[in-house]
């Protein structure tokens, strides 16, 4: 009978579709046959046996001395327009945490620092190195950073990879100081009178922030960097950088309000010469 | 009973005929294996101008591949099963004696490897399998392989990257539906569990046995999937076969070098960020219409086509000069990074065993908990319920001033994170007293749970702490009162340091 | 046609019978045992078969006597002449095919009631009965809580408790007992070897009593879909003689409890440690 008929390659077409709707799901994903490929450590090390990573030399080899002498630059960072002062983050004896501590002084704002229109702790620093430079060994002794009435001490610094930042604790609370770098290895660590050590291993593209995870104000700057071409703008704006190799040399301006103010400023340092240059920020530029 | 006279006839059964085989069509057309699976990527890369972005999605198909083709990076401090080795006699053509750097691997080689030529006659077909492994003899390293002729002192690869597939399968199979592909924390079942699970693209792991700066170990790995996390969703893999665990801790960590080299490139290539720069054009456009109107004369400033241009360029030259150095320095500094990590120097281990769990040791403990020198009840709160102060501040969000939208502490991946409730005996990273005094020691890593061993606490002192959280579960405690009324006669500790 | 299905359905009865005949040879019969490895599980096997047997008979005669009548029917159907026999039911026949089965059902009911007690009752338990363990199943793992040697277990977590994940120890040879709970939706507490099966209710504390008779390693897994990871929330049961229990226990003890320190506590990790695999 024709309905019968009908019945049947329905059901039949039925049977065949659930039949590859099963099977279809089988196989695939997890066990999928995959294929794995040797890539050598280094392109050139299936030749020898073992290869050591070849140091990044800069040209020219080590210990040539620096051809065209060395100058000085020196200037100071103008803030240009209107400036208001940054309110206090609070004020005496108003600290959110540790009050008879980190309230013993009203702790400024540092995110704007201007005194006589010049803009404080601005980073000045030589992103990349011209070739051919000869850079000077680093210096063994450490640099202090330090916390005191909650406050960061200094709020910028610059320090050379390799050398031992000596963080210190002069309040008789517990801070803890945690570096958020992008470069190298985060450090956290409570630190109490005695101290702790912090060392770069190695150079970042811009300053990093190192913060206090117990008072959530505190904020400070850091820059490692592999040589010694750089500097932070002081209280007034004014800063100075020596033995700086000659030539045209481009600096990186970098504000923790405006972060990179200034990708490459060109310099050109004459051997035995001071190069005095005065920098004028806009204030549109800073967003505290 | 009187037959409905539509259905004798079959009318509606007819039209409804093509109704179901369409049905059935699309049921079918949508069934099959599915898309294959591919890693995900980082906003970080996929909002960066094309170029950018061709070129460290090369970078890491390069050194990594992708979930199906493989990449065993010899660079990277995984062990990827198999050996590398050459050829040290010729006995007969297709047997000859390996030469191993260490003989103890000899154990890893399997009858049935694929065997891939590095140098010599056969390496043409150079990172191509080529034979096999017909047998093996441990002791005598006499290796014979199914075909190919071989001289003295080629290079090979026996089984190379055979854990790396063993664990990807492992993987897949039981991790991916949470963790996602490429360790993202984005599986399809992340979306309903609380706490979300783990991104290992940051290269972080949070329960660990090393110093607060350095990786994960091996150990630490392999501890969690045995054991679970209790209290989340991280189940316990005790029955797994433990080739299969130790293959899926290697997948684990090389997901994590891979997540990790892909966030530290992006970091690098910051200034190639097509969003950031569309959206600093749109500012300047903004500032210009603004200053126009106040009938100033500004400078036109350059438009997104000649900045996406410039842009371009720019990472042209910094593509030929610098970013090939730059991708050495990452890739050496993740391997040396993560090699540090299974180093002896980097386990914590206490000089002194555990001061004996008495009342005294009690009491000294929780007096350095509510004391300033560790400020533990600041964020565990003065009964060790997880409700301290710094549960109510807005928070700064890592590099920036600005706060998290939520009060509350936050961790390295943006979750919300609520101190621990030390009051449910319930020890996510471990329960033995070793693993308290890791979490005191070393901090947790990649949450605001600071380090302070070594520098604030002395190992007595941090086995007091120890002894006293241990006991908070077992405490009885109304919520006005202190736990013991020994305790609360007792001042708090000064806030001078000794 | 009618006699092909009459052979058709013949058939199907005598292949089944077949095969249950050969079953246990192919290893078809009960998981991994062919015997339950505790006493209750005996005593539900020995129902099992009781039930088998009964239940075969009747399958047998009821397949014979429908293969019959189709048989007849075909072949009057075929030849045509035989007259449709009309009946207007029998009552001797119903009242005899009800209270047939019914007797059986109620033997059966009250044949395996001491069984159900056994398992079921308090007071039909083993009186020394040894609660050896917590057992909480949680999405999708059965986490387990051990009292310290020498002492009992207590509802309330002790300072001293052992814990593990997926593994539950037990002594062989002597009644032990569980109590179950759950911490969060239901489970059900399934070992098949030893033929127990408990469903985890919230906010319950179920005891379950057993005895195994063969020391070895056992499957529990989950027999109450929970969730997505229901198919995996599988432990492992470990029966070992009650000696090594009690250094089992002590051995996780300091496990549990070491400090990354004392030697003694080490060694025993490491020996723990190899005994885990």
């Amino acid at each position: 009978m024709k309905s019968q008929s009908n019945n049947s390659s329905l059901t039949m077409t039925l049977a065949a579709c659930g039949l590859w709707i099963t099977l279809s799901g089988c196989g695939g994903g997890a066990t999928a046959a995959t294929t794995v490929t040797f890539r050598p450590s280094r392109p050139d090390s299936l030749a020898a046996e073992t290869v050591a990573p070849t140091e990044a030399t800069a040209d020219g080899a080590a210990g040539e001395p620096t051809t065209g002498g060395v100058g000085t630059l020196k200037g100071r960072i103008v803030l240009g327009g209107t400036y208001n002062p940054l309110p206090p983050l609070y004020a005496k004896s108003a600290a959110p945490k540790d009050n008879d501590v980190c309230g013993m002084e009203a702790a400024p704002n540092q995110a704007v620092v201007v005194n006589d229109g010049g803009l404080a702790n601005v980073f000045i620093y030589l992103d990349k190195l011209p070739k051919g430079i000869q850079v000077p060994a680093a210096v063994s002794e450490p640099v202090v950073f330090d916390q005191k009435y909650c406050i960061f001490k200094p709020h910028a610094l610059v320090m050379r990879t390799g050398q031992t930042v000596k963080v210190l604790n002069s309040d008789p609370v517990l801070h803890n100081t945690h570096t958020k770098p992008e470069r190298n290895n985060e450090f956290n660590q409570s630190v109490n009178q005695t101290g702790a050590e912090l060392v770069y291993s190695r150079p970042e593209k811009k300053p990093l922030a190192v913060v206090c995870d117990i008072h959530p104000w505190m904020v400070a700057y850091h820059l490692p960097l592999d040589h010694p071409f750089a500097t932070v703008s002081g209280e007034d704006g004014t800063f100075e950088i020596a033995n700086l190799p000659s030539g045209k040399l481009e600096f990186k301006l970098w504000h923790e309000a405006g972060k990179e103010l200034e990708k490459a400023y060109k310099v050109d340092i004459k051997p035995g010469e001071t190069t005095t240059v005065e920098i004028t920020v806009p204030a549109a530029k800073l967003n505290p | 009973m009187q037959l409905n006279p539509e259905i004798r006839t079959g009318k509606p059964r007819r039209k409804l005929r093509p109704l179901i085989g369409l049905g059935l069509l699309c049921a079918v057309l949508g069934c099959g294996e599915g898309p294959p699976a591919e890693f995900s990527w980082r906003p970080s890369t996929t909002d960066m101008i094309p170029a950018a972005k061709k070129a460290v999605q090369e970078v890491m198909k390069e050194s990594f591949g992708t979930p199906q083709q493989l990449v065993a990076w010899e660079r990277m401090p995984v062990d990827f099963g198999g050996v590398r080795g050459d050829v040290a006699a010729i006995q007969t053509p297709g047997e000859f004696t390996l030469g191993l750097a260490d003989p103890a691997l000899a154990s890893r080689v399997k009858s049935g490897m694929p065997i891939v030529w590095l140098t010599g006659p056969q390496a043409e077909s150079k990172g191509t399998q080529t034979a096999k492994v017909e047998s093996f003899d441990p002791k005598s390293l006499l290796l014979v392989s199914t075909g190919g002729e071989a001289a003295v002192g080629d290079k090979l690869l026996v089984g190379y990257g055979s854990q790396l597939q063993l664990g990807r399968v492992v993987y897949m199979k039981n991790c991916t539906h949470c963790h996602g592909v490429a360790g993202d924390g984005m599986g399809p079942t992340a979306n309903y569990l609380n706490p979300r699970p783990r991104d290992f693209r940051l290269g972080i792991i949070k329960f660990t046995s090393t110093l607060s700066a350095e990786r994960a170990a091996r150990d630490d790995i392999h501890r969690i999937i045995t054991n679970g996390i209790p209290g989340t969703y991280m189940p316990s893999f005790l029955l797994m076969a433990p080739e299969e665990k130790l293959a899926a801790v290697e997948y684990v960590r090389w997901l994590a070098m891979r997540g990790e080299m892909e966030k530290r490139l992006g970091d690098e290539l910051a200034d190639y960020n097509e969003v950031s720069l569309k959206s600093d054009i749109g500012k300047q456009e903004e500032a210009y219409q603004a200053a126009v109107k106040a009938g100033e004369k500004p400078e036109k400033p350059m438009g997104l086509p000649k900045a996406l241009a410039t842009s371009a360029a720019s990472f042209k030259a910094y593509q030929e000069e610098d970013f090939p150095t730059i991708i050495d320095e990452t890739a050496d500094f993740l391997a040396e990074t993560w090699q540090k990590a299974d180093d002896p120097a980097s386990l914590v281990t206490p000089q002194q065993s555990r001061v004996a769990d008495s009342l005294e040791s009690r009491q000294r403990g929780r007096r350095l908990y509510m004391s300033d020198r560790t400020k533990c009840y600041t964020c565990h709160g003065p009964l060790g319920r997880g409700d301290g102060g710094a549960v109510d501040d807005f928070w700064p969000k890592p590099g920036t001033t600005e706060k998290y939208a939520q009060r509350g502490l936050h961790d390295l991946w943006g979750n919300k994170l609520q101190p621990r409730d030390l009051t449910k005996g319930q020890y996510r990273g471990g329960r033995r007293p070793l693993d308290l005094y890791r979490r005191m020691f070393a901090g947790i890593k990649g949450t605001p749970m600071p380090a302070f061993g070594g520098t604030v606490l002395k190992d007595e002192e941090i086995w007091d702490l120890v002894n006293y959280v241990m006991s908070i579960p077992f405490e009885s405690r109304t919520p006005s009162k202190p736990p013991t009324a020994a305790m609360a006669s007792m001042p708090p500790e000064s806030k001078v340091d000794h | 046609m009618g006699k092909f299905w009459a052979v058709f359905f013949s058939a199907s009865a005598v292949l089944a019978v077949a095969l249950c005949w050969v079953a246990k040879d192919y290893n078809w019969w009960f998981p991994y045992n062919q015997e339950a490895v505790s006493t209750i599980g005996r005593q539900i096997d020995d129902l099992f078969h009781l039930i088998l047997v009964i239940v075969s008979v009747t399958f047998i005669g009821v397949n014979i006597a429908l293969g019959y009548v189709l048989w007849t029917g075909a072949e009057a159907a075929t030849n045509g002449q035989k007259k449709a026999l009309f009946t207007h039911g029998s009552h001797a026949l119903e009242v005899i095919w009800t209270i047939v089965p019914s007797g059986i059902l109620l033997f059966i009911a009250l044949y395996q009631m001491d069984v159900w007690a056994q398992f079921r009752f308090k007071s039909q338990a083993p009186r020394k009965l040894d609660i050896i363990a917590e057992v909480t199943a949680r999405q999708f793992e059965w986490r387990i809580r051990y009292p310290a040697r020498g002492k009992k277990l207590m509802p309330t977590p002790q300072p001293d408790d052992i814990y593990t994940v997926n593994d539950l120890r037990v002594p062989s040879g002597l009644p032990v007992g569980i109590s179950l709970r759950t911490d969060d939706v239901q489970h059900s507490f399934f070992v098949p070897e030893f033929r127990i099966k408990q469903d985890a209710v919230p906010k319950l504390v179920i005891p379950i009593w057993f005895e195994v008779t063969k020391p070895g390693d056992y499957d529990l897994v989950c027999a109450e879909l929970c969730g997505w990871g229901h198919y995996k929330m599988k432990a492992r049961v470990k029966a070992t003689s009650e000696t090594e229990f009690e250094k089992w226990r002590s051995e996780a003890a300091s496990e549990q409890f070491f400090d990354g320190v004392s030697p003694e506590a080490a060694e025993t990790e490491e020996v723990a440690q190899q005994s885990d695999q």
